[in-house]
C-alpha cells in the first residue's frame, strides 16, 4: 500500500486546488511545500500586487478628486505602510489556505520534495530530517521563476525581479521595467502613480505583447499621459550597475541610446522549477524549453506523475494552473476534463485595466477567419461618465461564419471584472445575437458588452 | 451522470390527461430511443408511447392503470445502468404532485420548465423523430419542434449543414451538443437529415411525417459548396452541347475477378477500381476524350488524370487519381478510398480535386440500370457507371443468364463527335469483358 493516493508537490494555486479536489473525491492526499502555502500567486504575485495597486489607484483618484467636486490636500503615500498592507493581505490569505487544507483533510508536509523513483519521493524538512513517501499518483506543481539573462544580471537590490519589487525598503526615484508584460506594466503603473519616474522597455513592438494591438496602444497612451516613458521595439543590450545608478544601453532600429535609472525591474519570461525534483528518477521528460511535457490530461511521460501550472508551460497564469489541477485529478478519478487553452482569460491590473480572452484580431486574421468586430467606447457609457472613468473600450471579435464569439478585449476601469460574462459566453459557444439580446442592467459598465455585440451586427443603439 | 425524465406526452391536440393502460418496460430495462414504453388511453384512443431518448429505467413513477397528466414524469431513466437517480426521482414526484393538484383545480400549474436534470424539454406533441407517423392521432397540426440542448453556434452549424440533431451525441455538460459534436457528426456523415446510418444493417426506409397543413417547411440555406455545385452544373448543362452514348458490357468476367481478388489474400477490388483502370487505358487509345475545352482550343493530355465523383455530406466532390494509366488496379483502389476518406473529412487539398482530364461517376452501389452524368467542365467527357444487373445475355447464339453493366458516356459535341465516343466505349467494353488485361 502506498502512503498516499495522491501527493501534490507545490502548494500554489495549481497544487492546493488539485489537493483539495483529490481529497474531496476521497483520495488520501498530501501536499508538500517548502515555503508558504499559496505559492507565488498568493504570496509574491497576484494578490499582494493587487493590494499595492489599490493604494496607487486610490492615490490617483485623490489627485483627480477636484473633478468630482472634492478637495483633498496634502495627500501623499507612506511607502512603507503601502508595502506593509500588501504583505498583511498575503499573509492572511496564506493562513486561509492552511485552513482549507485542514478542512479537506489534506496532510501538509513541510519540506523539499525529490523523486527517488517512479513512485516515491523523499521530503527533506528544514531541519535536515528526511522521509520517503510513496503514492499512487503524484502531481508536480512546483511553479516557475523569473528567467535570468547573462546581460541582465539580477543582484536583488538595484536590479531585481517581481518578488523584490513588491517589498522594496524604500521607494526608488526612477525605475526601468524591462519587459512590458503584465508584471512590468503593473509595477510600472504602481511606481509611476506613487511618484517614481518609470521607464518601460519592451523588445516587442507593443506593450502587453500578448494583447490585442488596439488595447496595447490605448494602455501605452495612458502610461504616457501618467508621465511614464515607454520604449517599444527596444532591446536592452547592456546593463551596468554604477555608483550613481544603473545604466542601460538601449537599441532601437539600429540606434543606440543610454538611460540611467535608480533601480531596474527585470520581468522578461519565466522558467520552470524543475531542478532538485530529480525528475530523471521518475522518468519524467521535459520539453525543449525546459517545461515538463504533458498530454491533454496533464500526464507526464510517467503515467503515475502529472504536472500542472507554470512547471507544465503554456500560459503562466494562476487560474490556468488551478484548472489544470482539476484536469489532473479528473483524470486520476476517471472523469477526464482537459483544459481548453483557447479559453483562458488574461488580466492586467494597471490602470486602465486590460482583460481579454480568446483570439486577438491579428491572430484571428492570421488563422484565416472572416471576422465581424464590434466596438464600444466607454465614453459613450452613462455609467462610465458618472463614475469618472470614461476611458477605454470593449472590442469583441466574432467569426463571421456563425457569429461565434472568438475573442474579447476590454480596456478600462474595472475591465477585469467585466470579462467573466464573455468567458461564459465563449464557453457556451454564444453568438453576437445572444450577447446583444441579453438584458444588461442600466446603468452598468457591462452595457458596453451588449452594445459592442450589437455593433458587430451593425445595430448598435448608443454610438 | 445524467438522468432523463419521460414526461407524459399529449397524444392528441386536446389531451390533458390519460391513463397508462400498460407499461411495456420495467425498472432495470434498457430503453432505446424510439422504443414503445407504454400504452396510453387518451380522450380518443389507446396509443403507443415511444421514448424520445434512451436509457435504463430507474423507476416507473405512474403505475399502470393510473391517471397520467400531460407533462407529468412517468418514468426516470439513467444514461448508464445502476446510476443513482434519487434526486431526479424526488424532483419528478414533486412536479407530478403539483401538476396533479393543478389539474384537479388546485394551484395553477407550474410552468413546465425542465428541471436541470431533464434532457427532454416537455414537448407535449410527438415529434418528427419519434412519432408513430401513421397513427391518426399523432399528426396534430403544427407540432412544435423538439428542442435540443445545444449551443447557439452548434445550432447554426447544424442548420447550415442540414444535420438531424436526434442523431448527434452531445458531449457538453448534461449532454449539451457543442460545436465539436456537430462538426464530428458532419465529418462522419451520420447525422444528415435522411442519411443512412454510417454502418451496420441496411437502412430501413423511414417515412417522414409530413405536416398536416401541407405548408412548406422553413427554407434551408444552401452551404457554400452546394451553391458552387449549383452554379457549375447549371453552367455545364446550359452551355455544353451534351450528347450521350450507352454501351452494355457483359460483366460476368468482371464480377468473377472481383471475387477472385477477394479470395486471394483478401484484396479488395471494386468494379469502380476496374472501370477507372480500364478508362485510363482506353483514354490512351482515344486521347480526344482525354481533354479539356477552352473556347477556341482543345487541350489533350498525355496523362490520364481521372476524377472520381465522391458523395460527401453536403454535396459531391471529384478528387483526382493522377496518372491513373500508370497505376495498378490495387493502387487506384487504395488511392480512391484514401481520397474519399479525406473528402468525407473535408481534408482534401486543392491540388487533389482541382484539374483532371476525365471523370468517372459511379452509382453502381445503388444498383441502377443506367444514368447520364453532367460534364465536369472544362473536361470534354464523363463516364456514368451503373450497377451490374443479372440479365439474359447471348453467348454463342444461346440466351444464357449473365451479368450486364451499362456505361453511359456524356461528351461535349464541340470537342468530340459521336464516333469518338462510340470508339472509346467499344475499347472500354473489350477491356472490361476480358479483364485479365487490366491486371497486368
Amino acid at each position: 500500500m502506498p502512503d498516499f493516493d495522491v501527493i501534490v508537490i507545490g502548494a500554489g494555486p495549481g497544487g492546493y486546488v488539485a489537493a483539495i479536489k483529490a481529497a474531496q473525491h476521497g483520495r488520501k492526499t498530501a501536499i508538500v511545500e517548502k515555503e508558504a502555502l499559496g505559492g507565488v500567486c498568493l504570496n509574491w504575485g497576484c494578490i499582494p500586487t493587487k493590494a499595492l495597486l489599490k493604494s496607487a489607484e486610490t492615490l490617483e483618484s485623490f489627485r483627480h478628486a477636484a473633478a468630482l467636486g472634492l478637495h483633498a490636500d496634502n495627500v501623499r503615500a507612506d511607502f512603507g505602510a503601502v508595502v506593509k498592507r500588501s504583505r498583511d493581505v498575503a499573509d492572511g490569505m496564506s493562513k486561509g489556505i492552511a485552513f482549507l487544507m485542514k478542512k479537506n483533510k489534506v496532510e501538509v508536509i513541510r519540506g523539499t520534495a525529490t523523486f527517488s523513483g517512479a513512485d516515491s519521493i523523499v521530503v527533506t524538512a528544514g531541519d535536515g530530517s528526511a522521509r520517503t513517501l510513496t503514492a499512487g499518483h503524484f502531481i508536480v506543481a512546483s511553479g516557475g521563476r523569473p528567467r535570468q539573462f547573462p546581460h541582465l544580471p539580477v543582484d536583488g537590490k538595484r536590479v531585481f525581479n517581481a518578488r523584490e519589487a513588491m517589498c522594496l525598503p524604500e521607494q526608488p526615484k526612477s525605475l526601468a521595467c524591462i519587459g512590458a508584460g503584465a508584471i512590468g506594466m503593473e509595477f510600472g503603473y504602481f511606481y509611476q502613480a506613487l511618484g517614481t519616474q518609470v521607464h518601460i522597455v519592451e523588445v516587442m513592438d507593443q506593450v502587453l505583447p500578448v494583447e490585442d494591438h488596439e488595447a496595447a496602444k490605448f494602455v501605452e497612451r495612458a502610461f504616457l499621459k501618467l508621465g511614464a516613458k515607454v520604449s517599444t521595439a527596444t532591446k536592452v543590450e547592456k546593463l551596468e550597475v554604477q555608483a550613481d545608478g544603473v545604466v542601460l544601453q538601449l537599441e532601437k532600429g539600429g540606434e543606440r541610446s543610454t538611460i540611467t535609472v535608480d533601480r531596474v525591474l527585470v520581468a522578461v519570461g519565466m522558467v520552470a522549477n524543475t531542478e532538485g525534483l530529480n525528475l530523471d528518477a521518475a522518468q519524467v521528460a521535459l520539453d525543449e524549453r525546459g517545461f515538463i511535457k504533458v498530454d491533454d490530461n496533464q500526464r507526464t511521460s510517467n503515467p503515475r506523475v502529472y504536472a500542472i501550472g507554470d512547471v507544465a508551460g503554456k500560459q503562466l497564469l494562476a487560474h490556468k494552473a488551478s484548472f489544470e489541477g482539476e484536469a489532473a485529478v479528473g483524470h486520476i478519478i476517471g472523469h477526464p476534463a482537459p483544459v481548453d487553452y483557447r479559453q483562458i482569460p488574461g488580466c492586467t491590473y494597471c490602470q486602465p485595466q486590460v482583460a481579454s480572452i480568446g483570439l486577438t484580431e491579428k491572430k484571428a486574421l492570421a488563422a484565416g477567419k472572416k471576422l465581424k468586430i464590434g466596438r464600444f467606447q466607454f465614453v459613450a457609457s452613462g455609467k462610465a461618465k458618472a463614475v469618472g472613468h470614461p476611458e477605454g473600450f470593449v472590442k469583441l471579435i466574432f467569426d463571421a461564419e456563425f457569429d461565434q464569439l472568438i475573442g474579447a478585449h476590454l480596456v478600462g476601469y474595472d475591465a477585469t471584472e467585466l470579462l467573466a460574462e464573455l468567458s461564459l459566453a465563449m464557453k457556451l459557444e454564444c453568438t453576437a445575437q445572444e450577447l446583444m439580446e441579453t438584458v444588461h442592467a442600466h446603468p452598468t459598465l457591462s452595457e458596453a458588452v451588449m452594445e459592442a455585440a450589437a455593433d458587430a451586427l451593425g445595430v448598435c443603439v448608443h454610438q | 451522470m445524467a438522468t432523463i425524465d419521460l414526461t407524459v406526452p399529449a397524444k392528441s391536440p386536446t389531451m390533458t390527461e390519460g391513463t397508462i393502460v400498460a407499461w411495456r418496460v420495467k425498472a432495470g430495462d434498457l430503453v432505446k430511443s424510439g422504443q414503445v414504453v407504454a400504452e396510453i388511453q387518451t380522450d380518443k384512443a389507446v396509443v403507443e408511447w415511444e421514448a424520445l431518448d434512451g436509457g435504463t429505467v430507474a423507476e416507473l413513477l405512474i403505475p399502470a392503470g393510473s391517471i397520467a397528466y400531460v407533462n407529468q414524469v412517468a418514468a426516470v431513466l439513467t444514461s448508464k445502468p445502476g446510476e443513482s437517480a434519487a434526486a431526479a426521482i424526488a424532483k419528478a414526484r414533486e412536479l407530478n404532485a403539483q401538476l396533479a393538484a393543478a389539474a384537479k383545480g388546485g394551484a395553477p400549474a407550474p410552468a413546465p420548465a425542465a428541471p436541470a436534470t431533464v434532457v427532454l424539454t416537455p414537448a407535449p406533441m410527438p415529434t418528427a423523430a419519434s412519432a408513430p407517423a401513421l397513427h391518426p392521432q399523432a399528426a396534430p397540426a403544427a407540432a412544435p419542434q423538439k428542442q435540443y440542448r445545444i449551443t447557439p453556434v452548434a445550432a447554426r452549424f447544424a442548420a447550415q449543414h442540414g444535420l438531424d440533431l436526434a442523431k448527434v451525441r452531445g458531449t457538453g455538460p448534461s449532454g449539451r451538443i457543442t460545436l465539436r459534436d456537430v462538426e464530428e457528426a458532419r465529418r462522419a456523415g451520420t447525422a444528415l437529415i435522411g442519411a443512412a446510418p454510417a454502418a451496420g444493417a441496411p437502412a430501413k426506409a423511414k417515412l417522414k411525417p409530413f405536416r398536416a397543413d401541407g405548408a412548406p417547411s422553413a427554407d434551408q440555406a444552401m452551404s457554400a459548396m452546394r451553391q458552387v455545385i449549383a452554379k457549375r452544373l447549371a453552367e455545364s448543362k446550359a452551355t455544353i452541347p451534351h450528347f450521350t452514348v450507352t454501351e452494355a458490357v457483359d460483366a460476368g468476367a468482371l464480377a468473377a475477378i472481383k471475387d477472385q481478388c477477394a479470395a486471394y489474400d483478401g484484396v479488395k477490388v471494386t468494379v469502380n477500381d476496374l472501370v477507372v483502370r480500364a478508362a485510363a487505358l482506353a483514354l490512351r487509345i482515344h486521347p480526344r476524350l482525354n481533354a479539356t475545352f477552352h473556347g477556341t482550343a482543345v487541350r489533350q493530355y498525355d496523362s490520364a488524370d481521372i476524377c472520381v465523383a465522391v458523395a460527401i455530406p453536403d454535396g459531391l466532390i471529384t478528387p483526382i487519381v493522377a496518372k491513373a494509366h500508370a497505376k495498378s488496379v490495387r493502387q487506384i483502389g487504395d488511392e480512391v478510398r484514401a481520397l474519399a476518406k479525406k473528402a468525407a473529412e473535408g481534408r482534401l487539398q486543392p491540388h487533389e480535386f482541382q484539374g483532371g482530364s476525365f471523370t468517372v461517376s459511379n452509382l453502381g452501389m445503388f444498383g441502377v440500370e443506367s444514368f447520364t452524368a453532367i460534364i465536369n467542365p472544362p473536361q470534354v467527357a464523363i463516364l456514368a457507371v451503373a450497377g451490374i444487373k443479372d440479365e439474359p445475355v447471348v453467348r454463342g447464339g444461346q440466351v444464357v443468364a449473365g451479368k450486364v453493366l451499362r456505361l453511359t458516356l456524356s461528351a461535349d459535341h464541340r470537342a468530340v463527335d459521336g464516333a469518338d465516343a462510340a470508339a472509346f466505349l467499344r475499347t472500354l467494353r473489350e477491356l472490361l469483358e476480358a479483364p485479365a488485361g487490366l491486371l497486368v
